[in-house]
């Protein structure tokens, strides 16, 4: 019977417990966004001592992960979680592993501006903060997904991935173009290269956080999803989003 | 007398009360006491499924609020009357207002803050919306008691936002001694005065950046000229001819930012005097002869030539075709064409394709500037070269202020980078459209739109 109440009055118990969660895992979100908005400054107004202060915050994130690892493993030894709690809780963990690695990439980034030839050629890929920016917006919309709790708002994260693509396949092509002007344009091209990788790895971190939180609220996988909804509609092309509100 | 009946308390009062006596008198007819648990248990869910059902949904739910308990309404968009003051207050407010409690999860919000955050909920917290580190700093140490200072934060998007936010702790007297159990935060939405500076302070930076250049080689000019190309006729004609231009570059840069500032001044104005659109791009031609034959580039105008009437400035109207075909001709190869053409668009509403056909299928094309009425008859003015075309991650920041595509630094003849920002503030002024299709190495097309009067000469 004690296990029965607890079933009943223990709820609310567990609801507090993940909206706290939520809480330290929002805040580990907003480390992570500062990292990302402080990156693009530096790049933006080629700061090399911001970098260098940005790049050495490398390993911050590993902390905050294992706190948040720690406080959904005691979740799930305190409570008799439900299905849908339990796949809240897997949501979080798997959030609080790609927030890691996209503040450890921001601070990669960072790293890799900190040589004057790497800034000095930056501005001569005109694209790279466009891509840094759009993978910021990114990165911002995929937590406010989980703020709001949104499977189409993670759809939408989800589909704008496709651009960022796009953008930083343009991108690749032009700092070839730069490293083939001279051999002293190889080193810093090959920097470039790597921080438009980075940003690029940290869209898909993104994605993958809008593919957890829509797991966590519908029990369906997102990719299986949109590739249905391209069988049904593929001609007249309605927007998934709309489709899948009406579900 | 209905809802007094099925208020939550009193229905647990009513339930817990009767499951005793029944747990008192399954006892008495010799039920075991682990019987008679199960017995109460059952009874228990059934009660609590029951407040669920009835009342449960009213507390804290946004579908079904309740005007009058600040704690558990949030703003909707219908006008409402409050009987409770603070609450009145709150949502005329412009600010968004926040109250929440101890884990920071929001009690209440009024209606600037649910168009500040769309889809906000209750009951969740705050910093899950707001993310960043100093506004959780700033939470936590006023649930500590403390008031700190105001901070501001920005807030990327798809509009960046800059926010200033202030917090203040909510105080009660328990026994004595003081708690904290709410505390109220305020965001301000501070973005206008901050995008507002940053144009001014880019502007000025700009400016002062754009003559800094012309200036400082003429005075390495002058400097030579004094000293060791003192008495040779030859140096110092080609150092005065290098004088000459930079004097010129700078010239043209005050004319411009002269003619930006004044369109800028009178743009939230409705013109009220009669231009001919057809007889500006004739005279704008005629200006450009000289160069276009410089550069062996042919230069066509088609379509109505005369009588083609807007509301606006004959001179403002010059200008803006001027800029436009003079550009067009800059950026074409040798031996090219430039065609303006000039046509009367008939009822166009956005998103209607312009009638004429596109450089190449599916090509790139964005709108500087929107025309504030549609569904009417416009003059459209389109100028179309063919040269190197704009890559696509350059076309939203066309129109921009001193913007220059980094490519086209080592061309001969720089420009402004004011000329379509006239452009644009002139269309702007018109209450015109503005619209550029450009594929790269194709060719770039601008579109002009501006609202047609009607001609009474030639109705007659």
């Amino acid at each position: 019977m004690a296990q029965a109440l607890e079933r009943i009055f223990g709820k609310s118990n567990v609801n507090a417990d993940l909206i706290s969660l939520t809480s330290q895992l929002a805040l580990m979100g907003g480390q992570v966004e500062s990292i990302l908005g402080a990156t693009l400054d530096a790049l933006q107004n080629h700061d090399i001592s911001k970098a260098a202060i940005i790049g050495e915050r490398k390993s911050e994130f590993a902390i905050l992960q294992q706190g948040i690892d720690g406080a959904c493993e005691s979740l799930m030894i305190d409570h008799n979680l439900n299905a849908q709690e339990l796949r809240r809780v897997i949501a979080i963990i798997k959030t609080a592993a790609d927030l890691e690695r996209i503040g450890q990439l921001s601070a990669n980034i960072s790293w890799r501006v900190q040589s004057p030839e790497t800034m000095n050629v930056l501005p001569s890929v005109s694209g790279i903060i466009r891509l840094g920016k759009q993978v910021q917006r990114q990165v911002i919309s995929a937590l406010d997904t989980l703020a709001y709790e949104s499977p189409a708002r993670a759809l939408q994260v989800y589909q704008s991935d496709d651009d960022i693509d796009r953008l930083h396949a343009i991108l690749k092509n032009d700092i070839l173009d730069l490293m083939t002007q001279g051999k002293t344009s190889i080193s810093a091209g090959t920097h470039l290269m790597f921080i438009i990788r980075h940003f690029e790895r940290m869209a898909d971190h993104a994605s993958h956080i809008a593919e957890s939180v829509y797991y966590a609220h519908t029990a369906k996988h997102l990719q299986q999803d949109i590739s249905d909804d391209k069988a049904i509609s593929d001609s007249q092309q309605p927007n998934a989003i709309n489709n899948l509100s009406h579900k | 007398m209905s809802r007094l009946f099925l208020h939550p308390i009193i229905m647990i009062t009513a339930i817990t009360a009767l499951s005793l006596l029944i747990f008192e008198s399954l006892a008495v007819f010799g039920f075991t006491a682990g019987t008679a648990r199960a017995v109460l248990t059952l009874i228990i869910i059934a009660g609590i499924s029951a407040i669920y059902h009835f009342g449960g949904q009213e507390e804290g739910s946004l579908s079904n609020p309740k005007p009058t308990d600040p704690l558990s309404y949030t703003g909707q968009p219908q006008a409402k009357i409050y009987d409770n003051f603070e609450v009145a207050i709150a949502e005329g407010l412009q600010e968004a207002i926040f109250i929440i409690n101890r884990q920071a999860i929001i009690n209440y919000a009024n209606q600037a803050a649910s168009d500040l955050f769309p889809e906000l909920a209750l009951d969740r917290p705050l910093l899950s919306y707001v993310r960043d580190p100093d506004v959780s700093q700033l939470i936590m140490e006023t649930l500590e008691g403390r008031i700190s200072a105001p901070i501001s934060i920005q807030r990327p998007g798809s509009i960046d936002r800059h926010l200033r936010i202030s917090a203040a702790p909510v105080i009660t007297y328990q026994n004595k001694s003081e708690i904290i159990e709410r505390a109220v935060v305020i965001f301000t939405d501070v973005t206008e005065i901050e995008r507002n500076n940053t144009v001014r302070a880019d502007f000025l930076a700009n400016a002062s950046h754009e003559l800094k250049t012309p200036i400082a080689s003429m005075l390495g000019y002058i400097e030579t000229l004094r000293g060791h190309a003192k008495n040779d006729p030859d140096a110092r004609e080609m150092f005065l001819g290098i004088m000459q231009e930079q004097a010129e570059r700078m010239q043209r840069l005050i004319t411009d930012i002269l003619s930006l500032r004044k369109i800028e001044q009178i743009e939230h104005i409705t013109p009220t005097e009669r231009a001919d659109f057809g007889l500006a791009a004739k005279a704008a031609l005629e200006a450009v002869h000289p160069i276009a034959k410089r550069r062996k580039v042919s230069v066509s105008l088609s379509g109505k030539k005369k009588n083609a009437l807007v509301m606006g400035s004959q001179d403002e109207l010059v200008q803006l075709c001027l800029n436009l075909i003079d550009n067009a001709v800059r950026m074409s190869p040798p031996k090219s064409k430039v065609s303006v053409k000039l046509e009367r668009l008939k009822n166009w509403i956005p998103g209607d394709q312009f009638s004429q056909e596109p450089i190449i299928k599916d090509i790139p094309r964005r709108r500087i500037v929107t025309p504030p009425k549609t569904s009417q008859d416009f003059w459209r003015l389109s100028v179309r070269d063919s040269g190197p075309g704009f890559k696509p991650e350059h076309l939203p920041r066309l129109g921009e202020r001193f913007y220059r595509i980094a490519g086209d630094r080592n061309s001969k003849e720089k420009g402004t980078g004011l000329g379509l920002a006239i452009v644009k503030h002139i269309v702007r002024w018109h209450r015109g459209g503005l619209y550029i299709e450009s594929a790269e190495h194709h060719g770039t097309e601008f579109i002009i739109i501006l609202p047609l009067v009607k001609d009474i000469s030639s109705e007659e």
